[in-house]
C-alpha cells in the first residue's frame, strides 16, 4: 500500500511544519517566518475557511478512499472520526461560501471531540488490552507506516492540522 | 514539468496498484474436526487427535502435518496459525524466528506453521511475501480459500496456537500472542514432554 505511506510520510511532514511554525509564531510573534506567511498567505477569515476546507476535504476523501476502494473497513472508533471529520467539509464550504467568520468557531468542537477520539483510538493500538486479532473485526491497526503512524494518527494529524491554523489566525490576527 | 508530475503520478498509480499475487492451492484434512478453541471455559478439545491437513508450502512443495515423522519416529508439535493482516502476528513471526535463530530447531518437537485467512483486500497481502521478507523457516501450510484447516483446528482468533503431544492428540490450545518469554518456556516444556 503505497499510496498509504506516502499520505502518512506527507502528513508527517506536514504537522511538523505547521507545529513549528505556530510555536515560532507563539513565542516571536515578528519573526521572519511570521513576516513570510503574513506576506504569501491571506490569514483572514475567509482565507482560514478555505484552508481548513481544503484539509478537512483532504481527510474525507482519503478517509473515503481507504474505506471504498483500498476495503479497509471502517472500525468503531473510526467512524466516531468520521462523524465529526465529514461534516468539517460543509461546516467550512458553507461558511465560506456565506461569508461567515462563525464556522471558525463552529468547527472548533468538532475538532476538539475528533481530537480526543483518535488520541485514544491511537493510545489502544500503540497499548492493545486485546492480545489476539479477532476474525470478523480485528481490533488491530491494518496500517502501521514507519514503525508509528496508523490511521488514527493520521486522523490526528487532519484535526490538529485544523486547530493549528485556527491558533495560527487567532496569532497573526492579533 | 507539468508532463514530469503526471508520469510520477501514473508511476505511483501503478506501482500501487501492483504487487505479487497469491494462488490458493488444494488442501485436504484428514480426521475429525476439533471443537472451535473457547479462550475462557475448559478446552474440550484436549486429548483428542488432531486432524492431519496436506497442502502446499513456501517452495510450492506438498506437506502435511504430522507428529509422524519418517516411519518410527514421532514428536511433539506445535502448529501456529497466522493471517498476514493481523498486526499480532506480524509481531509474532519475528519473535518466533529470533527465537529458532538463537536456539536452533529442536529435534525433540516439530514447528509448523499455517497461513490462513488469506485476503487480497487486506494489508501485507499476499502472505508467502511477508513471510520470505521475514526469512520465515518452519514449514508452513497455506490454507484453501474455504479457511478448511482453520476450521477444523478451531481457530477463534489471531495468531492461534496448537499445542500437540507426540501421539497425536491436543495437549493445548492457546489464542493471542506469547510473548519470547512464554514461547521459550512453553517450548522447553514441550521438549520435556516429547522425551518421556
Amino acid at each position: 500500500m503505497f499510496e498509504i505511506k506516502i499520505l502518512a510520510i506527507i502528513s508527517l511532514i506536514y504537522i511538523f511544519v505547521l507545529s513549528s511554525v505556530t510555536l515560532f509564531n507563539f513565542f516571536y510573534p515578528k519573526n521572519i517566518i511570521t513576516k513570510y506567511i503574513h506576506n504569501k498567505f491571506d490569514m483572514n477569515y475567509r482565507s482560514v475557511l478555505m484552508y481548513c476546507l481544503i484539509l478537512s476535504a483532504i481527510g474525507t476523501v482519503s478517509s473515503l478512499y481507504l474505506s471504498e476502494i483500498k476495503n479497509l473497513e471502517p472500525c468503531k472508533y473510526c467512524w466516531f472520526e468520521r462523524i465529526f471529520l465529514f461534516p468539517l467539509v460543509i461546516v467550512y464550504f458553507m461558511t465560506w461560501l456565506k461569508k461567515d467568520p462563525n464556522g471558525i468557531i463552529i468547527s472548533i468542537p468538532f475538532i476538539l471531540i475528533g481530537i480526543l477520539i483518535s488520541l485514544y483510538h491511537y493510545t489502544i493500538q500503540v497499548f492493545p488490552v486485546e492480545e489476539s486479532c479477532e476474525i470478523i473485526n480485528c481490533s488491530s491497526p491494518y496500517v502501521w507506516e514507519l514503525g508509528f503512524i496508523s490511521i488514527p494518527l493520521m486522523a490526528f494529524f487532519n484535526f490538529f492540522g485544523l486547530l493549528l491554523i485556527i491558533i495560527n489566525y487567532k496569532i497573526l490576527s492579533k | 514539468m507539468k508532463i514530469k508530475s503526471i508520469s510520477l503520478f501514473i508511476l505511483l498509480l501503478i506501482m500501487s496498484c501492483s504487487g505479487t499475487s497469491f494462488e490458493f492451492n488444494e488442501v485436504t484434512v484428514k480426521g475429525g474436526a476439533l471443537p472451535e478453541f473457547n479462550r475462557g471455559g475448559k478446552d474440550s478439545a484436549i486429548g483428542a487427535f488432531a486432524p492431519i491437513p496436506t497442502g502446499i508450502d513456501l517452495n510450492g512443495n506438498q506437506i502435511t502435518m504430522s507428529t509422524r515423522v519418517g516411519l518410527e519416529e514421532r514428536k511433539a508439535t506445535v502448529i501456529v496459525f497466522l493471517a498476514h493482516w493481523c498486526s499480532h502476528c506480524q509481531r509474532e513471526v519475528p519473535m518466533i524466528q529470533n527465537w529458532i535463530n538463537k536456539n536452533g530447531s529442536s529435534n525433540n518437537i516439530n514447528l509448523y506453521s499455517v497461513a490462513t485467512y488469506i485476503e487480497k483486500n487486506k494489508p501485507n497481502y499476499p502472505p508467502n511475501d511477508w513471510l520470505i521478507r521475514e526469512n520465515w523457516s518452519p514449514s508452513v501450510i497455506f490454507d484453501n480459500e474455504e479457511n478448511i484447516i482453520a476450521e477444523h483446528f478451531g481457530l477463534s482468533a489471531f495468531p492461534y496456537w496448537v499445542f500437540l503431544n507426540s501421539d497425536g492428540t491436543v495437549n493445548m490450545r492457546h489464542s493471542g500472542s506469547l510473548g519470547e518469554d512464554k514461547f521459550d518456556q512453553i517450548m522447553k516444556a514441550g521438549l520435556i514432554e516429547s522425551k518421556n
